[in-house]
């Protein structure tokens, strides 16, 4: 008959304890708990299938062939749009790894016009840069907002996703390291 | 009527088993029975009724990952309505839905299910309810056969605790009593209520403000209708100084000091395209003046969102390269380097600025911070900042080094230059302008002594004595330093002479510690002031004890015999 | 100085609450009745002191003084006088101050009243209710000050939030609140049972018409928030599964459970510890949900990192009013005499299979809300429980528990059941077959738990009316009518033919809503079912703080009859750059008519969405006839003659 009485709270502080461990594992939490977590990392980066930008009204949406472009080595796609104030933020970051792995832009939901004051005023780090007008292709790559920036091995799997502004802190411990561990 | 031992085990099996059955059919059967409704547009609906069903029910179920707790199909989001294209042209192309699902789980993960799949990281959800389900019952049966072998027992007790009774308390921290007849004791009755209200005043000081009298706004109408009317009286002279700065342009377009002007109005009201087309043009009138490409730089930044441009940036390096200590541009070029994650850099660059500046403007404490910004970021200790100090000339003489009110600078300060471009009338309505938004700024902070000195000089400047007078008198308020009363003197007695002025430098001398009160310099000002107030013998005193103390042949014994000598005559 | 004198009230009635808690032990201590009675006059101070605080915080925001932060914060001086008033509890400061008095007045509400009841408990219930009123006082005084003030005063004040300023959202919090905070009383009355052990037939007798005011007020509650989420949110939905609505569903589930097990305690003194574990149970989930909502941990689990101290506060009051009751519970508990017989055909056990079904269905909603939290948690990875879940797991096992409603009024309390109780069986199985028939009949389409759920309702509905022909035939066969009426259960037929209409509106409106959705220009004609609507005309319009979009639209039935005019609007309030979208709703007895408009221009026309909803009206009709239901139990209790109440000294 006592079980009856003891069970309560026992029960309780089983639901203490885990509260207790999980609060704490919030409170020392990383950064990164507030994405989602992409299935696609460790597979093959989907096509991009885009107009370009830049080049003549008569071309249409073609899959961009990134071994052309590329060749077999990595390279970071970083979805943006003019419109969107922590794209022109991360500019500079993107400059930066530029340098390192080409980068291909793919303009999401944007104007031609306002893409161009865009890059000139912030810069331009990108390789090529695609249009995604119809948000298809950033759907492939389950994209949910913008900025989001995709870093692929030279063997064309995805290896980081980060969805948000890329800040110092994210080029200097999640980008630059990986990019500099590929490289050697 | 069936009596007590007639219930038997089968019965209450029985009456398990057909729950047991009800439950599961209801579980296996029940999809969706209460839907809310849809947001989607006429434009996307398919034209394939089928399928239009099937996009229906497949949207229902996948989440609009951007919103809380909606399926896409009720979400207005942009997110939501190109997935339910998505969802539509995976249809068009003969997916199944299984496959559709699939899909965009390989794309989104888990998350995009609104209801999540029976798979190992939730068994535990989907098998939570029938698991639950059965312990209850089991609990139940416990209670039912329990309750049987009390019954075989005993068929009459029920006398132990029912009727209204003061049982003996038992609780944790109590012992046995006896009747609780007694009275409270007086010495309770007294220090109780005396406890109570000393406990509560001593909470209530450290809480609370006992100084501050209710502010309801009725009676404040009066202020806040003035500051409401300052306000607004201020924007419409900004407007109108800017349409008249517009129509000026109109009339010269190729006039510098026009579209400076219309610059210098654009900004005060806000109107930022304009402001930076009119600096450009300024730019190119003036001959790509390396002031003004500070400014544009300045202006761009704004422009984009506090962000440093190409554009911004390129102006930037032509600015210093003509003038390495141009204040607002070693400060942008700090915020670029920021931007660009080059904290050693921008703390650098930031730190150059400081050295320019005094360490009470404002643009000093939005450099500490920056800089502390910048020093976290880069996991290093916050560097020490060092500032320009007092500069021991003439305040009137600015040269452009003084301190800036803000990082638009009142352009009075900087732009004295081209300042002699304009004409008397212009130059006087510039000065007014300027001396508006420096009193205006002043009003908000009234402890910003140096800006009530630029004040006054300004005021000076148009002389507009009474004005300049109680700009000093608000400097006086607002000394904190011995430095700050040694300028004040100064600035007193360089303006016109009048009593209260001279009341003010005698006050602002009696407050100098003895010390410095000693110093060559201090003797040199009280003077001054006593040749102001008509007492030549001891000004000519304190200069003679001066000369004693310097080198005979240099500039300053020079110019103090001159001194000595006119007042001796 | 007013605001200052609302500021010390506050703190007196922290200081008279922590005395309160203590004089009951000091009083058992020394055993001195007096002071007893001295817990019971503190109560009524306490609330005193509480409403003086209040009512000054109302005052500050009344006049707009702006040198209180709360005030310069949330309210603004154009704001209408209604929404500067509510305005004092929109915000989590203000709404603190609103759970304390109500938790005062609660206390003495208990302190005034209930005459009979024995001094010891009433003074243990009283000092338990001053723990809790000293704790929140505590942590509003120390963490969440209302009262903080501005040396400068505000120019003018921040709040002047459109979606904000709305009548339900306003009286949402204050219904909620009693029904939350009156928990607490029963709350107080199960660890002052422990405490005392007392837990008999009066202690249950005594609580009782506590749990039914928190219980009306809770279900009032949560109906008015529904209602506005209908009304407001723009399409037509009146339940989400949204963590929060699932905050206040939980405890009203317990609640639920806890007012029906009441009554067995105090019929055949049977259940009490399951009716204290219970109570307690029933408190600690309004705390939970009313913290873990405003910490926001439910949205976001980063959000409580975010804000440590109050977090933290909140946890160990959490703690600490769950875990020593609970460790109480074990120590005392054992001391309850349990010494009646459950048969298993029995009024008893329908009550016990009842608080079984509901208190499942709160566990579930509990795993569904918080197991995204806790996988996140433990392996990162992020899942969605969403409304299918519930759906597919919460209705089955109410669909039970109305079943089991059916059943349960035949039911006799000690054994059996009703004589006769065949016929009643036969007519009702006849009933809801006949109705399952026509619906089958009429929309062949229908699934199959659509059809359960018709058949439920039905079941419900034709029980309940038996149940009530039978015993007024009964008493009519009998002597004395009229002055025994007042004997037949009212409370509970009402009550129980609430959720009959409850059901109605929510079965109508989910299985048979239609709608259509068009782009429409102006003259165009859309279609609904056998109804239709004409844009006539789409214009502007300029309110007090925002411009509005406005269509025309009318409405005609299959004859081309008008039944109506609707007029949707898109809102747009400039100083706060918001949009809005009001929905224009026609509401009769049978069914509303939503209309809602969407984007788009005069040349490519508007997105116009129209919505017919049968019966959902029926949805808030029915929760506020359970709600009046109670009410009626309770009033009919205080009007029955006392010599007629059930003796309960056999």
């Amino acid at each position: 008959m006592n079980v009856r009485y003891i069970l309560p709270i026992g029960i309780f502080c089983v639901i203490a304890l885990i509260s207790g461990v999980a609060m704490i594992s919030i409170l020392n939490g990383d950064q990164s708990r507030t994405q989602l977590p992409s299935p696609l990392i460790g597979k093959k980066a989907p096509e991009l299938v885009l107009t370009s930008y830049g080049r003549s009204q008569a071309s249409s949406d073609a899959a961009l062939d990134f071994k052309q472009m590329i060749g077999d080595k990595p390279f970071i796609v970083n979805y943006f749009a003019s419109w969107c104030a922590p794209c022109q933020k991360e500019i500079p970051f993107l400059e930066k790894l530029s340098q390192k792995v080409p980068i291909i832009g793919v303009a999401y939901k944007d104007k031609p016009d306002a893409l161009a004051i865009f890059l000139e005023r912030f810069g331009n780090p990108f390789l090529h840069i695609g249009l995604d007008n119809d948000g298809k292709t950033a759907i492939n790559w389950g994209v949910y907002g913008i900025p989001e920036t995709f870093l692929i091995s030279d063997e064309g799997i995805i290896i980081i996703r980060h969805a948000g502004e890329m800040t110092h802190d994210v080029y200097r411990s999640i980008f630059l390291p990986k990019i500099e561990e590929m490289m050697q | 009527m069936r009596g007590v031992i007639g219930v038997n085990k089968s019965a209450i099996s029985q009456l398990i088993a057909v729950l047991m059955g009800v439950v599961i059919a209801i579980t296996l059967f029940s999809p969706l029975i209460l839907k809310n409704a849809f947001a989607i547009t006429a434009e996307e609906m398919l034209e394939d009724p089928v399928l239009e069903k099937r996009a229906r029910t497949i949207s229902a179920g996948l989440r609009c990952l951007v919103c809380q707790n909606q399926s896409i199909d009720d979400s207005d989001a942009e997110l939501a309505i190109d997935l339910r294209k998505q969802v539509r042209d995976y249809l068009k192309q003969d997916m199944s839905d299984e496959a559709i699902f699939l899909a965009l789980r390989e794309k989104y993960g888990e998350f995009v299910l609104l209801s999540p799949p029976i798979q190992p990281a939730t068994y535990l959800l989907w098998i939570a309810p029938l698991a639950i389900l059965g312990i209850g019952i089991l609990l139940m049966a416990n209670l039912f056969f329990a309750a049987k072998k009390n019954n075989r027992g005993s068929l009459s007790q029920n006398n132990k605790s029912s009727g209204l009774q003061v049982v003996l308390p038992s609780s944790k921290k109590k012992k046995k009593s006896e009747t609780g007849e007694a009275q409270i004791p007086d010495i309770i009755k007294i220090t109780f209520p005396v406890f109570v209200l000393i406990l509560s005043v001593a909470i209530y000081l450290g809480l609370g403000r006992p100084d501050l009298n209710d502010q309801p706004l009725a009676e404040r109408s009066e202020m806040r209708a003035t500051a409401e009317k300052e306000l607004e009286d201020r924007q419409n002279a900004a407007l109108k100084a800017f349409n008249q700065a517009k129509a000026r342009v109109e009339k010269n377009p190729e006039s510098l000091s026009a579209q400076f002007m219309l610059a210098a109005t654009a900004s005060q009201i806000g109107s930022i395209e304009d402001e930076v087309n009119a600096l450009e043009k300024s730019l190119l009138l003036s001959g790509s003046d390396a002031r003004i490409k500070s400014q544009l730089a300045e202006a761009l930044t704004r422009q984009a969102d506090g962000q440093v441009t190409k554009a911004a940036s390129s102006l930037i390096s032509q600015a210093l390269q003509t003038n390495p200590e141009d204040i607002r541009a070693l400060y942008l070029r700090g915020l670029e380097s920021f931007q660009k994650g080059e904290m050693g850099d921008a703390i650098l660059a930031w730190q150059s600025t400081a050295t320019l500046i005094l360490p009470d403007s404002p643009l000093a404490d939005t450099l500490r911070s920056d800089i502390a910004k910048a020093a976290t970021s880069n996991g290093v200790d916050i560097p020490k900042i060092k500032f320009a100090s007092l500069p021991k000339s003439n305040i009137s003489d600015s040269g452009g080094n003084n301190a800036l009110i803000d990082v638009n600078p009142t352009l009075f300060e900087e732009q004295r230059s081209q300042f002699s471009n304009l004409s008397e009338i212009e130059q006087a309505q510039f000065i007014q302008q300027m001396v508006q938004r420096l009193s205006d700024r002043l009003e908000q902070q009234p402890e910003n002594f140096y800006g009530w000195l630029q004040l006054a000089n300004a005021h000076l400047s148009m002389q507009d004595v009474a004005s300049a007078s109680n700009a000093l008198n608000s400097a006086a308020n607002a000394v904190t330093s011995d430095e700050h009363r040694i300028a004040l003197i100064e600035a007193a007695l360089l303006s016109h002479t009048s009593l209260s002025l001279t009341q003010l430098v005698e006050n602002q001398l009696a407050l100098l510690p003895d010390s410095l009160r000693q110093s060559n310099s201090i003797k040199f000002l009280e003077g001054e002031y006593w040749r102001q107030i008509g007492d030549n013998n001891t000004a000519i005193k304190l200069w003679s004890d001066i000369l004693n103390e310097i080198p005979a042949e240099g500039q300053q014994a020079q110019t103090l015999q001159q001194l000595i000598a006119e007042l001796s005559n | 100085m007013i605001t200052e004198i609302g500021h010390f009230s506050l703190i007196f009635a922290f200081v008279l609450s922590l005395c309160q808690s203590l004089a009951p032990i000091y009083a058992a201590r020394k055993s001195i009745d007096a002071i007893h009675n001295v817990t019971i006059r503190l109560a009524i101070l306490n609330a005193i002191f509480v409403l003086i605080s209040f009512s000054c915080l109302v005052w500050a925001f009344i006049v707009s003084d702006f040198s209180v932060a709360l005030v310069a914060e949330h309210s603004h001086s154009s704001k209408p006088l209604i929404y500067k008033i509510s305005g004092s509890w929109g915000n989590h400061e203000g709404s603190l101050l609103m759970w304390i008095v109500i938790l005062s007045v609660f206390g003495a509400g208990l302190a005034l009243t209930q005459k009979t009841m024995g001094l010891l408990q009433k003074s243990a219930t009283l000092g338990v209710q001053g723990v809790i009123s000293a704790a929140f006082i505590a942590f509003s005084l120390f963490t969440s000050n209302p009262f903080e003030r501005l040396s400068v005063p505000a120019l003018n004040g921040n709040g002047l939030n459109p979606v904000l300023q709305d009548i339900g959202l306003a009286l949402h919090p204050p219904t909620l609140y009693v029904g939350y905070v009156g928990l607490s009383l029963a709350f107080s009355f199960a660890v002052a049972g422990l405490i005392t052990n007392s837990v008999d037939r009066n202690w249950a007798r005594y609580m009782r018409v506590w749990v039914q005011i928190a219980w009306c007020a809770l279900t009032l509650g949560i109906g008015l928030g529904s209602w506005w989420a209908y009304y407001e949110l723009g399409w037509g939905g009146w339940w989400f599964w949204d963590p929060v609505e699932n905050a206040s569903l939980m405890p009203w589930l317990v609640a639920t459970a806890l007012l029906h097990s009441v009554i067995v305690v105090e019929q055949r003194d049977l259940l009490k510890s399951w009716t204290v574990l219970l109570a307690i149970t029933g408190f600690s989930l309004s705390l939970l949900g009313t913290f873990i909502v405003r910490s926001g941990l439910l949205t976001s689990v980063h959000s409580f990192a975010s804000d440590p101290t109050r977090g933290l506060f909140i946890l160990g009051i959490l703690i600490f009013s769950i875990g020593p009751p609970l460790l109480l519970f074990a120590i005392q508990g054992p001391k309850i005499k349990t010494n009646g017989y459950l048969h298993l055909l029995s009024r008893e056990t329908g009550l016990v299979i009842n608080n079984f079904l509901l208190i499942c269905a709160s566990i579930i909603v509990l795993i569904g809300t918080f197991y995204p939290i806790a996988l996140e948690i433990a392996t990162g990875m992020k899942i969605t429980v969403g409304p299918p879940y519930f759906e597919a797991t919460f209705n089955p096992i109410m669909a039970l528990l109305v079943i089991m409603m059916g059943i349960g009024p035949f039911l006799v309390w000690k054994r059996g059941i009703l004589p006769k109780s065949n016929q009643i069986w036969i007519v009702a199985i006849a009933g809801t077959a006949v109705i399952s028939a026509i619906s089958f009949w009429a929309s062949p389409e229908l699934s199959i738990s659509a059809l359960a759920g018709i058949a439920t309702a039905g079941w419900l509905g034709i029980t309940i009316l038996c149940d009530i022909f039978v015993k007024i035939q009964k008493l009519n066969r009998n002597s004395d009518f009229w002055p025994h009426i007042l004997h037949l259960q009212w409370g509970m037929w009402i009550a129980h033919f609430g959720i009959v209409i409850f059901l109605v509106g929510a079965l109508g409106d989910g299985i048979y809503k239609t709608e259509s959705v068009a782009r429409m220009h102006i003259g165009d004609k859309i279609s609904l079912g056998s109804d239709s609507a004409v844009l006539q005309d789409i214009s502007t319009r300029n309110g007090r703080n925002y411009e509005a979009l406005v269509a025309t639209l009318k409405l005609s039935d299959s004859d081309n009859m008008q039944i109506g005019m609707l007029y949707p609007e898109k809102r747009i309030y400039p100083v706060e750059r918001q949009t809005t979208t009001e929905a224009a709703i026609r509401q009769t007895v049978t069914a509303d008519y939503y209309a809602v408009l969407g984007d788009g221009n005069k040349e490519d026309g508007y997105t116009v969405r129209l919505y017919h909803k049968p019966f959902v009206s029926w949805i808030w009709i029915g929760v506020i006839m359970m709600a009046s239901g109670v009410a009626t139990s309770i009033i009919i209790q205080r009007l029955k003659p006392k010599h007629t109440q059930t003796a309960l000294t056999s």
